[in-house]
This record gives C-alpha cells, structure tokens and sequence, in this order.
C-alpha cells in the first residue's frame, strides 16, 4: 500500500538506523512519509490552517525528540497520530477554556467571596449531587447556566439545541434542583 | 409565573459562592487528552470511565473539545484538507529542514549501540510476530543466540573435562576375561552380551536383575562395574567427552565386590585393580588410581602383559605429575 509495509524500508527500521548511525536523513525519510496524514489529522480537529501547521511541525518535532522512548515492535504511525491529537486536544482546550473565561467573566454578575470553611465544602458537594440527578440534556444546560455563567445563546451553540429548548431545559432544571435540594 | 421565576432566580442566588467553588474543582479535574482519546476509544476501565463521563457534563470546555475529537474521527473533509495542504506544504517543509539539520544529533555512544542491540535481539525473542526486521538481521540473531548457547555447553564440557581423559579411557575390546561365551544363565549372558555389542545401560539393567538372585557371583559383579564405567562416558557432538561421576562411583562400588569375590584367583584381582585405577582416574583422583596400579606390580603370579601395562602407566602418571 505504501512505503512502509516494504522490508528493509519499513518505519521501524528507519528509526533503528537512526538510533544506531544518528543519521538525520532517516527522520527525514519518516516526516516525508507521514507529513501529509499528520497535517489532515490536525486540521480534521483545529480547522484552521495556520494552526494545523503549527501543531503538525510540533508534533514532528516532539516525537523525533522522544524517539528513544519509541518501541520500535509497535507501529509508527499511531504513535505519531496520537502524539498530534494530544497536542490538538490540548491547543483546543486552551483556546476553549479562555473563551469560557472571558464569557464567564462578562456574565457573572459579582465574584463572590470565597469562604473556605466546611460548611461551604458541603454545600457543594450537596449541590453536585443534586446536579447529578438531573436528566441530560437538563443537566448539561442547568451547568452551563449556572456555573459557567454562559448565555441561552452560547449554551444553543454548544450544544447544539434551539434558543427555546435551552431555556425551557433551565427553567425545569431549575425546578428540579430545588426540589432535588429541599428533599433532604 | 414571572414572579415565581424571580423568586427562583433569587434562590438560585445564595448558592453563588459554591458554584463557583464547584467550577474551580472542575477545572482542576480535567483529564488527560490521552485520557479523552482512550475514552473515544472505549479503551478506558470501568471507575476511570464513569469519572470522565461525569466530568463531561459538567465541563464544558472538556465536552466541546471531545465533540471535536469524536466529528474529526468521522468526519472526511478530504477535498478541503487536500486545498490546505497545497498552501501548507511548503512552509511545514520550511520549518522542519532546518530544524532537522539544527538538531543533528551526535553519533551514540559504544554503551548506547550495545544496549540497543541487546533491546532489539529481546524484542526479537519476545515478540517476533509484531516486528518483521529483514531476513539478514533475523538470521544474524538465531546465529549469535544459537553460537552463545554452544559455547556455554562446550565451555562447560571442557573446563569441567578429567585431565587423565586420555589414560581414563576404557576400551572394550580389550575386557580380556569378560567374554559371554560358555555362560548357561540365560539372563547373565544376555547381560554379557548387551555390554559386549554396547549397550551399556541396558547391560546394567540385566546384570542387576542376576546380582538380585545371585549375588555372590564374580563374573555378574565385574561385569556391571566395566558396564557402570562404560556408560559413565558422556560424548558431546564434537571431540571432548566428560564422564557422569555418579556412575563412575557405581562402577567403583561393583569393582571392589568384585576384588573380594575374587579371593585368590590373581587374574581377576589383576583386572579388578586395573579398572578400578582407570576409575579413579575418571574421577580425576591419580593418587588413589596409582596405588591401585602399584598393587598390580605385588601380584605373585601376574599376567606379564598387564604388568607391562600397569608400569607404563605409572610412569606416564609420574611424568604428568611432575609437570
């Protein structure tokens, strides 16, 4: 199918000649092979070109630096890919976290004191089991309503239901949290 | 209904202070992104499996980073990436030769190449079916493996090897007495003969079952003993031999029956020390063995022949004394 099913080329004997001669020609010969899949892979998750090339040259970069922790009995290529998916999750998360931050910050109305004491630990672990005994998709929306500080809008767009749907979900939710919350 | 909505809105108020403790505990469990991957696979265990779960409905940067890594599994934008990838190529490549050049890393060291030499050959052995290295290495593996095994052996043969070997050896033509011929017991002359055509272990067997029922019998005695030293040769492919003490001190034990058996009859005392000094030699004990020669020379009436054979062995075993 490709080169490195062929005996004598294979990836596990580049990164062998590699290890043993230091060769960089052999990591060449491995970055021209997956060059092209790895880039596919991380534009498939960051949708955006500059991104994806950041991330691919990354990922190359990362695993031919920890080549030696590489066992050469197992395939190449899912290594890589797994390497490149990390670093896209990670590069997502980031970008996803600051957006809820600024969302966050522009919604919630005051920051509250935070109080360290037992009581409050309580309350909060309290609260999550009740949080727990919601329905999805009730669940997901009350969450995002309330802790994450997030519009109807937002929350629609994240999860993929209507404007209307997500408040109803928040206003049962909320129902039912109280419920969920007085019964003990 | 309104009013009653505020009047949640306004319950939902005194729990500010622990969302936001509930949001902070939350971002700080965020998992892995091997995790999330595993996840996706189904390859995560049961207790880890639930935990993540649950902190996918409640963290939303989590959930929408794992709905993306679930459409990139599914989804083929083929035509669109193979666009970007035109645009992209060049510059990738840009990045990447310079850096590999940059970072030509230093040839490794003699220790390193060992230990992945040494690696590889275990993987060879303990995975041979996932790792297809080319034919030459595989057969160079099996060759080292297969010579490390032999020399172990024959080291082991060779340096545990008598040094009289050459004077400990027994030849069986030369038996003298021992011969089946004219024996009427049916089982002490198949004994007899079994140790005559060279089948020493099943000779010690018949021999036994005679020495069972007639345990006087000097002829029986002798015989197992010859038989026991004979068996004791353990040949290797290949040019050096050792001898199995254990059976080496069976045929002793046999032997020195046999001297007592033989009483005054000198010609089977003569064979009996004789043997018995060629045993003490395969036990690499050449004191012990030479008196048994020096015994042969007392003999009053002694076969010449032996006599003769007995000196010149002492001489030898003098001389390689001395050296």
């Amino acid at each position: 199918m490709d080169n490195s099913t062929q005996i004598g080329n294979s990836d596990s004997t580049l990164i062998q000649q590699y290890l043993e001669t230091g060769n960089n020609r052999f990591l060449a010969m491995l970055y021209e092979r997956y060059k092209q899949r790895i880039f596919g892979r991380c534009m498939k998750m960051v949708r955006n070109v500059e991104e994806a090339k950041d991330l691919t040259s990354e990922t190359f970069m990362r695993a031919f630096g920890h080549l030696s922790d590489f066992d050469i009995t197992r395939p190449f290529y899912p290594w890589l890919s797994r390497i490149a998916t990390n670093l896209c999750i990670d590069h997502l998360r980031k970008q996803s976290r600051q957006r809820f931050e600024q969302l966050g910050e522009h919604h919630a109305s005051t920051q509250v004191e935070q109080e360290d004491n037992e009581d409050q630990e309580r309350l909060a672990h309290k609260i999550l089991n009740a949080i727990q005994k919601l329905k999805q998709p009730q669940r997901r929306c009350f969450c995002l309503f309330y802790i994450h500080h997030l519009s109807y809008k937002e929350i629609s767009k994240i999860t993929g239901l209507t404007y209307d749907q997500v408040r109803s979900h928040i206003q049962n939710g909320r129902r039912r949290f109280r419920i969920l919350m007085e019964e003990k | 209904m309104s009013e009653k909505n505020g009047k949640d809105a306004t319950y939902m108020e005194q729990f500010g202070a622990a969302f936001q403790k509930i949001r902070q505990n939350i971002e700080a469990e965020c998992p892995e992104a091997e995790d999330l991957q595993l996840y996706l696979a189904a390859k995560l265990s049961g207790k880890k499996r639930r935990a993540l779960a649950r902190h996918l409905d409640l963290c939303p940067v989590c959930f929408e980073v794992f709905q993306r890594l679930k459409e990139a599994e599914e989804s083929s934008h083929d035509t669109e990436i193979a666009a970007a990838w035109r645009q992209a190529e060049k510059d990738l490549d840009a990045r990447i030769y310079p850096w590999l050049q940059q970072t030509a890393t230093q040839h490794p060291g003699l220790a390193k190449r060992i230990w992945l030499t040494v690696r590889a050959a275990f993987s060879f052995v303990t995975q041979p079916l996932r790792w297809k290295p080319p034919m030459v290495r595989r057969a160079a593996y099996a060759g080292i493996m297969l010579a490390g095994l032999l020399a172990i052996v024959y080291g082991y043969a060779f340096f545990s090897r008598p040094p009289y070997l050459a004077l400990a050896r027994i030849e069986p033509e030369k038996l003298g007495a021992i011969r089946s011929a004219g024996i009427e017991t049916d089982v002490l002359r198949e004994g007899l003969q079994l140790l005559d055509s060279g089948h020493y272990s099943e000779a010690i067997q018949k021999l036994q079952i005679y020495l069972n029922t007639h345990p006087d019998h000097f002829q029986a005695s002798f015989s197992l003993g010859i038989a026991y030293l004979l068996d004791a040769r353990q040949q290797l492919p290949g040019l050096l031999y050792g001898f199995s003490s254990e059976k080496v001190k069976n045929g002793i034990t046999w032997l020195n029956r046999a001297m007592e058996q033989a009483g005054e009859n000198d010609f089977y005392l003569e064979d009996c020390l004789w043997y018995l000094g060629k045993a003490y030699l395969m036990l690499n004990e050449p004191q012990r063995a030479r008196s048994y020669f020096a015994k042969i020379l007392e003999i009053r009436r002694p076969n010449l022949m032996r006599k003769a054979a007995a000196r010149e062995m002492l001489a030898r075993l003098n001389a390689m004394a001395r050296l």
